[in-house]
């Protein structure tokens, strides 16, 4: 399989040579300890103190359920009422809260001891561990228009992946790169993108539903 | 046992935020469970840090001037770690810009559309919020409108993954700002594309990831009604090419969403080499584009390529 390459432009003073890169410490998970170091007098190290703090106070109010009225006389001390997962059940929001956009799944189970108001409606599927092998296809949609890819299993691996059709609006050598790189990260899961939207968003889907086929 | 994917997700804060968690068949409960606490958790966080509801407890906060506010412990950290990061960028970040993105356009509630425009006086800085620790309150020493939008996300970004810290594996994503814990259904890390700023249909590249936050600050989203971006920069009030001119996204990793949030938005107006040398002394890792397709990044951002 051909090793990814990527549009490096070479980080601060380091050359970086294209193609398939040893991480430091190479082999065990390296990855676990790549977690970005901290001192405790950082931002960062301050950041993390301060979610642990927020996390142990509790939820802080009433939220959005509360109406006006509640929330008025309320500049002083907020209640730190709940403690997560312990009585959510006595505070009053629930089938009201303004979200829009639920996204599909179950119907709420009714079964969580936490919270008994508007349980998010999870979708949930079962994992498998590893692909069938076989060739899928598959489609997905984004904003700026529609794709369909071939993925290829072998061994239990995705060898393969290949863009058959693109009706973007977009030239679809702008993803070119794009197959590669799930071959190098053996999933689709490339789906999360930082600062995302628009137009990967096919293809990220397109191979998404081929790959559901194959578990 | 098998592994179980549970999804969800609703808007919050003008985002889509999206849950992912794995987990073994056996605490289905216990997911579900989670999910509803870091709903709510967004919920709260959003509830209490709103710029553009005048009910939150900031807007209550902000409505008050010259004595000491007594505020809860959300609205206290979030606050206070603003100001911390005001500070040690010289007003680089400024979260009293308020006013000033209102005068930009950012003035409208998303779900709404209503605009509830309040008395700021131009001119207020970070320094004139005062705060004490030990009594927990704010002050604010003139008319200011407070915007913690760099800040609150990732604060319930990372409240959240609070909650799925017990399970194999979680993803959040908050309209791009990410937070993974664990691993992938494989065991291995968590794979997150970085979009490029400047050919926006392509990914830059992608990073491995496991407990740590991923969040890029970008001048190509979120135009005002007058074509600037939303990322003033405090020192002039200005947006778009004329000032951070240099910038056109950066992205930051950090062991929070929180810090790494604020911290890329902190680096946009900062730009340049100055960005980078302050992500490594505050503990961050981060990838900077300029407008003219340079890349700068940090010693330890590369071990995150995949």
């Amino acid at each position: 399989m051909g090793a990814p390459t990527f549009p490096r432009k070479g980080a601060k003073g380091t050359t970086m040579a294209d193609g398939q890169r040893t991480p430091p410490g190479a082999g065990e998970q390296w990855w676990r300890k790549g977690k970005p170091g901290r001192l405790k007098s950082s931002m960062v190290g301050i950041s993390a103190a301060a979610v642990l703090g927020v996390y142990a106070a509790g939820y802080v109010s009433s939220s959005d359920a509360a109406s006006a009225g509640e929330r008025v006389q309320a500049v002083t001390p907020m209640p730190a009422t709940t403690i997560p997962g312990a009585t959510a059940a006595a505070t009053p929001r629930a089938t009201s809260t303004p979200q829009t956009g639920t996204t599909t799944g179950r119907a709420p189970t009714g079964a969580t001891a936490a919270a008994p108001t508007a349980t998010p409606t999870a979708a949930r599927t079962t994992v498998a561990t590893a692909y069938q092998d076989g060739t899928y296809s598959g489609t997905g949609a984004g904003p700026h228009g529609g794709m369909t890819v071939s993925v290829a299993v072998q061994g239990g691996r995705i060898t393969s992946v290949e863009i058959t059709s693109c009706n973007t609006r977009w030239p679809c050598s702008r993803i070119a790169d794009m197959p590669a790189r799930v071959v190098a990260a053996q999933s689709s899961q490339v789906a999360y993108v930082t600062r995302a939207t628009d137009s990967s968003v096919a293809f990220v889907r397109a191979v998404a539903a081929a790959l559901e086929q194959a578990r | 046992m098998t592994l179980q994917r549970a999804t969800a997700g609703r808007v919050f804060m003008d985002t889509f935020v999206s849950f992912e968690v794995l987990h073994e068949d056996t605490e289905t409960d216990a997911a579900d469970a989670a999910m509803s606490d870091g709903f709510r958790w967004f919920s709260d966080v959003e509830a209490t840090c709103s710029r553009f509801d005048p009910e939150s407890e900031l807007r209550r906060l902000c409505a008050r001037t010259g004595e000491p506010v007594t505020v809860g412990p959300l609205l206290f950290a979030a606050v206070s770690f603003a100001l911390e990061l005001a500070e040690r960028t010289g007003g680089a970040f400024d979260p009293t810009v308020g006013a000033a993105m209102e005068a930009a356009g950012f003035d409208r509630e998303y779900r709404s559309q209503e605009s509830h425009p309040h008395d700021a006086v131009p001119g207020a800085t970070w320094r004139d919020v005062i705060l004490d620790d030990d009594a927990r309150t704010i002050r604010l020493e003139r008319g200011l409108t407070l915007d913690l939008g760099a800040v609150a996300k990732g604060l319930a970004i990372d409240l959240a993954g609070q909650a799925f810290a017990p399970f194999r594996g979680f993803v959040i994503d908050a309209g791009g700002d990410i937070l993974t814990g664990g691993t992938n259904a494989d065991g291995g890390p968590w794979v997150i594309g970085l979009r490029d700023p400047i050919a926006t249909d392509v990914l830059a590249g992608s990073v491995r990831l496991t407990d740590a936050a991923i969040c890029t600050s970008g001048g190509y989203e979120r135009k005002a009604a007058g074509g600037g971006h939303h990322i003033l920069d405090p020192r002039t009030h200005c947006a778009g090419p004329s000032t951070p001119a240099e910038t056109a996204s950066v992205t930051v990793i950090a062991e929070t969403a929180m810090a790494a949030d604020a911290l890329a938005t902190a680096a946009f107006v900062l730009g340049g080499e100055a960005a980078i040398a302050f992500l490594e002394d505050e503990g961050a890792e981060g990838r900077l584009t300029t407008i003219d397709g340079r890349v700068l990044a940090t010693r330890g951002f590369e071990e995150y390529w995949l």
